[in-house]
Order: structure tokens, then C-alpha cells, then sequence
């Protein structure tokens, strides 16, 4: 098996009367994308503002590549870089300067046709000498990401990228890491809040809270963790009969009405409720099942702490 | 190119870029130092009618070398903060530049800047006002220029470790903690002026040897060995100070996680 191209180990961080950070450990295989979930307050923006260094741990280990982070750190950051849409490059200055000042600080060889290449997989060739600041937010994403891919890095970073964008110009950024995941053996670690978007193009999830992993695994694993199902039935037929049969099945009732009716219930216990349902008497017209998703596996992490 | 060389021309290219881009930068280091100049200019003109016991042409001299060691400080401060204020620290400092790297671009940004200024301030006050600047004369503000250069580094350095460790909200001494060093470094007048315990202090500041010496060789042809040395080896102090304070105020922002939350 390859060496992972980032372990960490015990990664704690406190802060004045609470832990943010409680001693996780985890790693990250080579070419693989993992999704960072977490509540607000989870701890994944400091882990990784760790794994940056831009935030000192209180104690635990980070290592790149086999090599320790704090004693390797400028081998380690030619290899990593970061995107999110928290941070920005130089407004006042435009995008090709910004795009030349960073290939020189990560010492890239033949910079301009890096940046030529870039440039014209990101569709940046009219924004090249546009300030910074003048761009939008969805055109200020891709120019992030031109940056983070200036050194074709082992491993990008990245913070909630798709913040403050709008769905079409979120589904163009997942497209091309689906498309650089296809072209290069990239790994990334990737925070979001948008579960879908975690489902689309994470192969494992760490789900954080309180600072400490509750759960790793792929998103169909995760969403498997949720026991329950929805469904939802369209009948004609006697609502109080339908509605004093789920009561008794024991299957928590959503939403009743004199057509529709909307329950919760485990998964191996639908065909159950249907036939049920249909023993009262009532002619089911449809039926539908929704599967537990990885928000709801969100949702139910975020609700059973508040 | 060695990679520690391209990383510091990186960020002397950006300084270069921000410059251009900025009329801010513009004004604060070319017309405000210029306006400067001319302004203590026609005053030691003023002067140079209605009296001959003042050194008049050490006023406006003075004014060259505090604009000189203003816009050094300004330059590594700076550099610092226009990255923050655009949220590009982060970038910048996630990148493999260190931190001696990261300084020595911005101080060879300001050397680079005061030069042109200081030769342009130099040519304005001799060829307008009458300032005399003889060959041994030069060599003094040779080794005048120097010294501003490390006491505007040292402060500098200073003053972006404290914005890192306290955040924006004192973002104004990047402009301002070097006016509060100005009555005591006997800038325009002698430091025979100030009283008992500010003269004292004043001795403790590397550009007072500067500019008590600029002060009394302005006509002298010999080098000033004395006042120079001293002001040297206070700038090395201050150096040392300064660099040790960043280290500490450094690791203390990142240990508070204050680094990364001055970016917002």
C-alpha cells in the first residue's frame, strides 16, 4: 500500500475554555478526496488552519508525504496547496500578476505556459488582465484554484470553494475536479456544507463534532448509519383508518391529509407499511421511498447535540 | 535563479505591481515625501533671509532623511498589510517563502524606493534650495542612509509582529508608531533642547545619532565616525529586539488562532 500523503495523528487544539480540535487522527490516501463535515463550531476550519500552518497545534502530529510538517515545512508546502473562498489574491493588482507572483514563489519552472495552461482549462483567457477585485465571486473561484493548481500539487485544501456561488457556477468547480481527479492522481481534502455536493465528488467522509470524529466512511456508508426511511403514500380511501393503522404500527407519522400521507419508519419495515395501508382498505395511486442521504446524516448529528 | 532568490523577487515584483496599481501607495511614498521636501525647502529659504545663526539647510536635510526612513518602514509594513487587508496572507505565507525571506523582499522593496526617492530629494534640495552636498559630505549621508534603512526595518518588523499578534484593530502604527519616536530623535531640532529625562530617551534611539550628526556636518568634511558607530550599534540592538519580538508575537498569533482570524 502507498504511503498516504497525509497522517495526522492527535491533532488536538484548545482554546480559552473549549477544545476545538480533540485529538483526531486520520490520513489521507493517495488520489483520494475527502470530505471534512462537520456543524458549525466542528472544528474543521481550525484543523485545517493546522494543516496549513497557519495555526499552531497544542499537540499531535501532521506529516506530508512521510515527512513531519513542522521540520520538513517548506518540502511539505511546495506540495500542498489551498483554495477557499474565505481567502482572496492581491485585489488591487490583476490576475496574471497575481497568477506570476505566486509561480515564482513555488519556484515553478516555465511559469507562463503553466499559467497559459491554466488559464485556458479554467476558462480565465478574458480575466488575465482584469484587477482582482473587479471579478466575481464565481470568476474570483476559478482564478483561486488556477493559484492552487500553479504547483501541481500532491494534495490541494480546500475550504468550502463553492461558498457564496451560485448552483451553475458550483456545478462548473465540481467539474473540473472531477475532471483533475480524472487527469491527475490528486488527493484533496474538502470542506463543505452542501451535502451533495460531499456526495458527489468525496470518496470517504470524516464527519467532526465538538472537535472530535464521530464517524469515517464513505457516503453511502454514512447515510447506511441512519436506520429510518421516508415514505410517502397517495391514497383514496378512510384517513382515520390509514391514520390509527400507522399509529399502532409504530412508524413515526410526518404528515397526514385527507389524500396524502408521509411517515418515517426502518427500512425493512416499508413493504410492511404498504400492505398495511392497503389492508385498511385505502387504494394506494403511489407510492415513494426516499433513502436516508448524507443530510441527513448531517441533520441528525447537528440535532441530537443542540 | 536559486528558489530562495525567485521567492523573494516574487514578492518584490508584487510590491512592484501594487505600487504601480495604487495610487495610495503613490502618494504616500512619492508625493507626500516630495511635498515634504519642498515645503522645508522654501522654509530654510525663509530662514536663510531673516537669520545666520540657524543651520537652515539641516531642516531641510532632515526632512530628506525622515521621509527616507518613513518610507523604508512603510514599504515592509505595508507589504504585510495589503496582503491582509486583501486576504492574501494566508496564500502568501502557506506558500514555501520564510519569514526572513518573506522580509528581506519588502525591505529590498523599500531600499529600492528610498533610493530613487532619497537621489530625487537630493537633486530637487541642491538644485532648487541651495542645499550643499560636497563629496565628504556624501559619504556621511551614505552611512546616514544605511542606518535609517535598519531602523526602518527594525520598527517594521516590529510593527507587523504586533498586527499579527493584536489584529487590525492597531493597523494605524503601521503608519503612526514612528511619529511618536520623532520629537525625541532630534529630527529638526538639537536634542540640547529637550528636557532632562527626554534627552535621555532620546539617546537611547538609533536615528537621534543620525540626525544630531546630519545636524553638525552638514558643512564638516569629515566622516562622523562617532555618532554613525553609535547609531549602528543601536540599530543592531534594535534589530535584534524587533526580530525577537516578531518571533514571539508570531507563534503567539498562530498559537491564538489570531493569524489566521485577522484575515476575517
Amino acid at each position: 500500500m502507498s504511503q498516504p500523503v497525509l497522517k495526522v495523528q492527535n491533532l488536538t487544539k484548545r482554546y480559552k475554555g473549549y477544545t476545538a480540535v480533540d485529538n483526531i487522527s486520520f490520513e489521507i490516501p493517495s488520489g483520494k478526496v475527502i470530505g471534512l463535515l462537520g456543524p458549525n463550531g466542528a472544528g474543521k476550519t481550525t484543523t485545517i488552519q493546522m494543516l496549513l500552518g497557519i495555526t499552531l497545534a497544542d499537540k499531535g502530529s501532521i506529516c506530508y508525504f512521510g515527512r513531519d510538517f513542522y521540520t520538513h515545512r517548506q518540502e511539505c508546502l511546495q506540495n500542498i496547496n489551498f483554495a477557499s473562498s474565505f481567502n482572496s489574491l492581491q485585489g488591487k493588482i490583476s490576475v496574471i500578476e497575481n497568477l506570476k507572483v505566486f509561480a515564482m514563489l513555488y519556484n515553478i519552472a516555465d511559469a507562463t505556459k503553466k499559467i497559459d495552461r491554466l488559464s485556458e482549462q479554467l476558462e480565465l483567457g478574458g480575466l488575465m488582465d482584469d484587477l482582482y477585485h473587479n471579478l466575481s465571486a464565481g470568476q474570483k473561484t476559478r482564478v483561486n484554484i488556477a493559484k492552487a493548481l500553479l504547483n501541481d500539487p500532491k494534495l490541494i485544501l480546500m475550504d468550502e470553494p463553492t461558498a457564496s456561488l451560485d448552483p451553475d457556477i458550483s456545478d462548473k468547480l465540481l467539474s473540473i475536479i472531477e475532471d483533475l481527479r480524472k487527469e491527475s492522481h490528486l488527493s484533496i481534502l474538502y470542506t463543505s456544507h452542501d451535502m451533495n455536493e460531499v456526495a458527489r465528488v468525496c470518496d470517504e467522509v470524516i464527519f467532526l463534532d465538538h472537535g472530535k470524529i464521530i464517524a469515517h466512511d464513505t457516503p453511502l456508508g454514512l447515510t447506511k448509519q441512519i436506520k429510518t426511511a421516508t415514505l410517502k403514500l397517495v391514497f383514496e380511501g378512510e384517513r382515520q383508518k390509514v391514520e390509527s393503522y400507522i399509529r399502532e404500527s409504530g412508524a413515526t407519522l410526518v404528515h397526514i391529509d385527507k389524500t396524502r400521507v408521509q411517515l418515517k419508519l426502518p427500512e425493512q419495515q416499508i413493504a410492511e407499511a404498504i400492505f398495511g395501508v392497503s389492508k385498511t382498505g385505502a387504494y394506494i395511486t403511489d407510492v415513494e421511498v426516499e433513502k436516508p442521504t448524507l443530510e441527513d446524516f448531517f441533520l441528525h448529528i447537528a440535532r441530537k447535540n443542540t | 535563479m536559486n528558489a530562495s532568490l525567485t521567492r523573494i523577487k516574487a514578492l518584490l515584483i508584487q510590491d512592484l505591481y501594487q505600487t504601480r496599481h495604487s495610487s495610495e501607495v503613490i502618494i504616500d511614498v512619492i508625493v507626500f515625501p516630495l511635498t515634504n521636501v519642498i515645503l522645508f525647502g522654501y522654509i530654510s529659504l525663509y530662514l536663510l533671509r531673516n537669520s545666520t545663526t540657524i543651520p537652515t539647510h539641516s531642516l531641510l536635510l532632515a526632512a530628506i532623511l525622515w521621509e527616507s526612513l518613513r518610507v523604508l518602514q512603510y514599504t515592509v509594513t505595508f507589504g504585510t498589510l495589503w496582503n491582509l487587508w486583501s486576504r492574501n496572507l494566508t496564500n502568501v505565507m502557506i506558500s514555501p517563502i520564510s519569514v526572513s525571506e518573506f522580509f528581506t523582499a519588502f525591505t529590498l522593496a523599500g531600499v529600492l524606493k528610498v533610493s530613487v526617492l532619497f537621489l530625487i530629494m537630493l537633486v530637487l534640495a541642491a538644485t532648487l534650495f541651495g542645499m550643499p552636498v560636497s563629496a565628504p559630505f556624501a559619504v556621511n549621508l551614505l552611512f546616514y542612509f544605511m542606518n535609517l534603512m535598519l531602523s526602518g526595518l527594525a520598527f517594521g518588523i516590529f510593527v507587523t509582529g504586533m498586527i499579527f499578534k493584536w489584529g487590525t484593530k492597531i493597523n494605524s502604527l503601521a503608519w503612526g508608531l514612528i511619529y511618536f519616536f520623532q520629537p525625541i530623535s532630534g529630527v529638526y531640532f538639537p536634542v540640547s533642547v529637550l528636557p532632562e529625562p527626554l534627552r535621555s530617551i532620546a539617546y537611547v534611539v538609533p536615528m537621534t545619532y543620525v540626525f544630531e550628526s546630519a545636524r553638525s556636518h552638514l558643512h564638516s568634511p569629515r566622516i562622523d565616525w562617532q555618532n554613525l558607530g553609535m547609531a549602528f550599534l543601536i540599530n543592531m540592538l534594535y534589530l535584534s529586539i524587533a526580530s525577537f519580538a516578531f518571533k514571539r508575537y508570531y507563534t503567539a498569533s498562530r498559537m491564538t488562532g489570531q493569524f489566521a482570524r485577522n484575515e476575517g
